[in-house]
């Protein structure tokens, strides 16, 4: 399975290290890519994920109210709709990409989240390219 | 269309001169878990990587040294290192590269630890290092020189604005970290308001000898705005409308240290003669007299809400305190939802107690329909008391000061209430949205806590940090390609910090001093004209396809 994680370099990157310190488990599935901060993700990198053979794209940015750049976050999320919109018509479910907010300090969150989308692709099947 | 601009974020990517590759054990923590020779022998696979050390742990000083001489062959122009977190190991490793003649901006961690072997085992863990390895190796090849410049006479003065305790307290700060000082108070005269902080400092009389130190390195401008602000740290240029005439000065920092303004407590009207206010009493006890019978402090506002800020629980146990030393039987009582003992105040709030002063919890609005009587639910005993009083003491109240014409000539939002907002106020609590800015005073959103006066001597403390040796302007900055522009707006809208403009030929161009790299606008324009030297969109889709097993190239 492979996962992709655009991870913010403030509390998405942190709480993933919060999820290791505290020695939270999820699944190995999951690879960070770190970004400056969640508002500069493009509906490219989800859709080149998806080319590129990833089962699920996580955006994992801080929570609302307290993006490091103001509302980086709130951007990040309508990209994340946008995204669904477009691969809804290239027949890829939407469920397989999410944006999640986290705090630096919830790294059980962040384990969390890795378990629900490795959940959504055991449900959905392989990604696009690897049916 | 014209080829890419030669520099900057949107010319071609050239091919690296060598990577070198770290692999740091950790003191076992990765090496234990996670086999580094598979990883060595995979990168030896990449003619990019031009040397691998597998090192024990990377923190030890003897470690350093090894690396600088696998940085200094002439060989490399930039390392990955793949260790612990890069927030926690960045820093040292940007010094080891200014050390080793590498450019900082190309220096690549790639997290192991925490986000790798702290969670995973055996062949996953494995499976997964080899994975992140390849995104960063990936990201390392394809990094470019972030521009820097180095700043020129550094400017170290310090631009205070405020109204009052706190920005006399950042001003004294300043000057004795060695800085000049400029204050400046937007609407009236200056007021040292120190009274209800003395619970726990002794600097009535600072200010005055502070003025008489200083001399001529310390101005204080009253009556005065803010007009304009350009530039950064170290060289920020600040006009000022002054009664006497617009002036312009440079500064190295901004500290805004406003503080809440007295306003009339409601409740005081309404009990007249016999009422009075914290401040009132304080210094009336100073001055030695002492009010008769007993006292009851009321320290909630009407709606039955605890003090309005954390402060008049303060002044309250401060002045019953005095009370209680000077004339140890008269009967003093706090009625409180809650008490806020910060700092030392924890300790006034025991010596209150074991004096003698009686504190009732309630939690709700007294009944005070009776004149000279209380009737007060102790929410502990469970019973309504009666509390005959001489003079009932009620909290002093503040109102925001208006700020919207600071805030707009710096860019700082407001919250709801008027106050400063504070962008992060776990990871950089004294910092605003504008780089170089700095923020105190009650008049700031979610005070940390720690009390004003501890708060503007951090803000003074990061502020002196910040002009702490060699200055550059640096950072990833987004630059437009003009010739992609299509003058949409759309930047200029989504900009958290308004670095954005149209200029006058019809093209968007990016103020590098306001923009903080955040890549929202590299997200949003429709017309692919804007990107990051370091978060380019090929960058980072050459990563994505690393993660996947894919060549990144
Ligand atoms: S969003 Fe892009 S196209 Fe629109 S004005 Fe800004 S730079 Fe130009
Ligand atoms: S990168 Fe962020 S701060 Fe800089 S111009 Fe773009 S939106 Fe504004």
């Amino acid at each position: 399975m492979r996962i992709i994680a655009l991870v913010c370099s403030f509390c998405g990157y942190a709480s993933a290290d919060m999820a290791g310190v505290t020695g939270q488990s999820y699944p190995a599935s999951v690879v960070p890519v770190r970004m400056p901060c969640t508002g500069r993700l493009d509906v490219s990198h989800i859709l080149s994920a998806f080319r590129n053979g990833a089962d699920a794209v996580m955006v994992v940015g801080c929570l609302e109210g307290n993006c490091n750049y103001q509302y980086g976050n709130i951007e990040a999320r309508k990209r994340v709709e946008q995204a669904r919109g477009i691969l809804a018509q290239l027949g890829i479910d939407g469920e397989r990409v999410e944006m999640f907010n986290i705090a630096s300090n919830q790294g059980w969150r962040f384990a969390e989240a890795v378990k629900e989308m490795e959940g959504r692709v055991l449900r959905l099947g392989p990604g696009p390219v690897r049916r | 269309m014209k080829a890419p601009s030669p520099t900057g974020p949107h010319s071609a990517i050239e091919p690296p001169k060598g990577i070198a590759l770290f692999l740091c054990g950790c003191n076992g923590k990765i090496g234990g878990r996670i086999s580094l020779d598979e990883l060595k022998l995979d990168a030896m696979n990449d003619e990019r990587v031009r040397s691998i050390d597998v090192m024990e742990d990377c923190c030890r000083d003897e470690e350093l040294d090894r690396m600088r001489l696998s940085l200094m062959t002439g060989e490399v122009d930039r390392f990955v290192v793949a260790g612990c977190s890069y927030k926690t190991s960045f820093e040292r490793f940007e010094r080891l590269a200014i050390g080793s003649g590498i450019d900082p901006s190309l220096i690549e961690i790639c997290n192991l630890n925490e986000q790798c072997a702290c969670v995973h085992e055996g062949k996953e863990a494995l499976e997964k290092a080899r994975r992140m390895l390849a995104v960063s190796i990936q990201r390392s090849a394809m990094l470019q020189p972030v521009p820097r410049t180095k700043i020129e006479d550094v400017v170290r003065t310090m631009l205070v604005i405020g109204n009052g305790h706190s920005a006399a307290v950042a001003s004294m700060g300043s000057f004795s970290l060695g800085h000049d000082v400029m204050l400046i108070c937007p609407g009236g005269t200056f007021k040292d308001e120190s009274h209800g902080e003395d619970v726990f400092t002794l600097e009535e009389e600072g200010f005055d000898r502070f003025r008489k130190d200083a001399g001529g390195r310390f101005t204080l401008i009253e009556s005065s705005e803010l007009k304009g602000l350009a530039g950064g740290p170290g060289r920020f240029k600040a006009d000022i409308a002054t009664p006497h005439g617009d002036i312009q000065t440079d500064a190295g920092c901004v500290i805004v240290a406003m503080d809440e303004e007295e306003a009339e407590n409601p409740l005081q009207t309404r009990f007249g003669e016999r009422c009075t206010d914290q401040h009132s009493l304080g210094s009336m006890l100073r001055s030695g007299k002492r009010p008769k019978g007993t006292v009851v402090m009321l320290a909630m506002d009407e709606s039955g809400e605890s003090a309005f800020d954390p402060m008049s629980t303060h002044e309250a146990v401060h002045n019953a305190l005095y009370l209680k030393g000077s004339s140890p039987r008269s009967d003093v009582y706090i009625v409180t939802k809650e008490v806020f003992a910060l700092g030392q105040c924890e300790f006034g709030y025991r010596r209150a107690q074991e004096s003698g002063v009686k504190i009732v919890r309630t939690d709700r609005f007294p009944d005070l329909s009776k004149e000279g009587e209380m009737a007060v639910l102790d929410v502990h005993l469970g019973e309504t008391l009666l509390l005959r009083y001489d003079l009932l003491v009620v909290d002093n109240v503040r109102k925001v000061p208006d700020m919207k014409g600071i805030t707009s000539v710096i860019g700082l939002p407001l919250d709801r209430s008027g106050r400063l907002r504070r962008p992060n106020a776990k990871l950089k609590p004294s910092s605003s949205l504008r780089e170089g800015v700095y923020l105190c005073g009650t008049a700031t959103e979610r005070n940390l806590g720690i009390g004003p006066t501890l708060e503007a001597k951090a803000a003074v403390a990061r502020a002196s940090a910040s002009l702490h040796g060699e200055l550059f302007a640096e950072g990833d900055k987004a630059e437009v390609w003009q010739e992609k522009c299509s003058a949409c707006l759309t930047c200029v809208r989504t900009c958290p910090y308004g670095a954005p403009s149209i200029e006058e030929e019809g093209r968007a161009s990016i103020d590098v001093d306001l923009c903080q790299g955040c890549g929202v606008c590299v997200g949003i324009c429709p017309s692919k004209a804007i990107q990051m030297c370091s978060f380019r969109d090929d960058q980072i889709q050459a990563q994505i396809r690393a993660a996947l097993g894919g060549g990144g190239r």
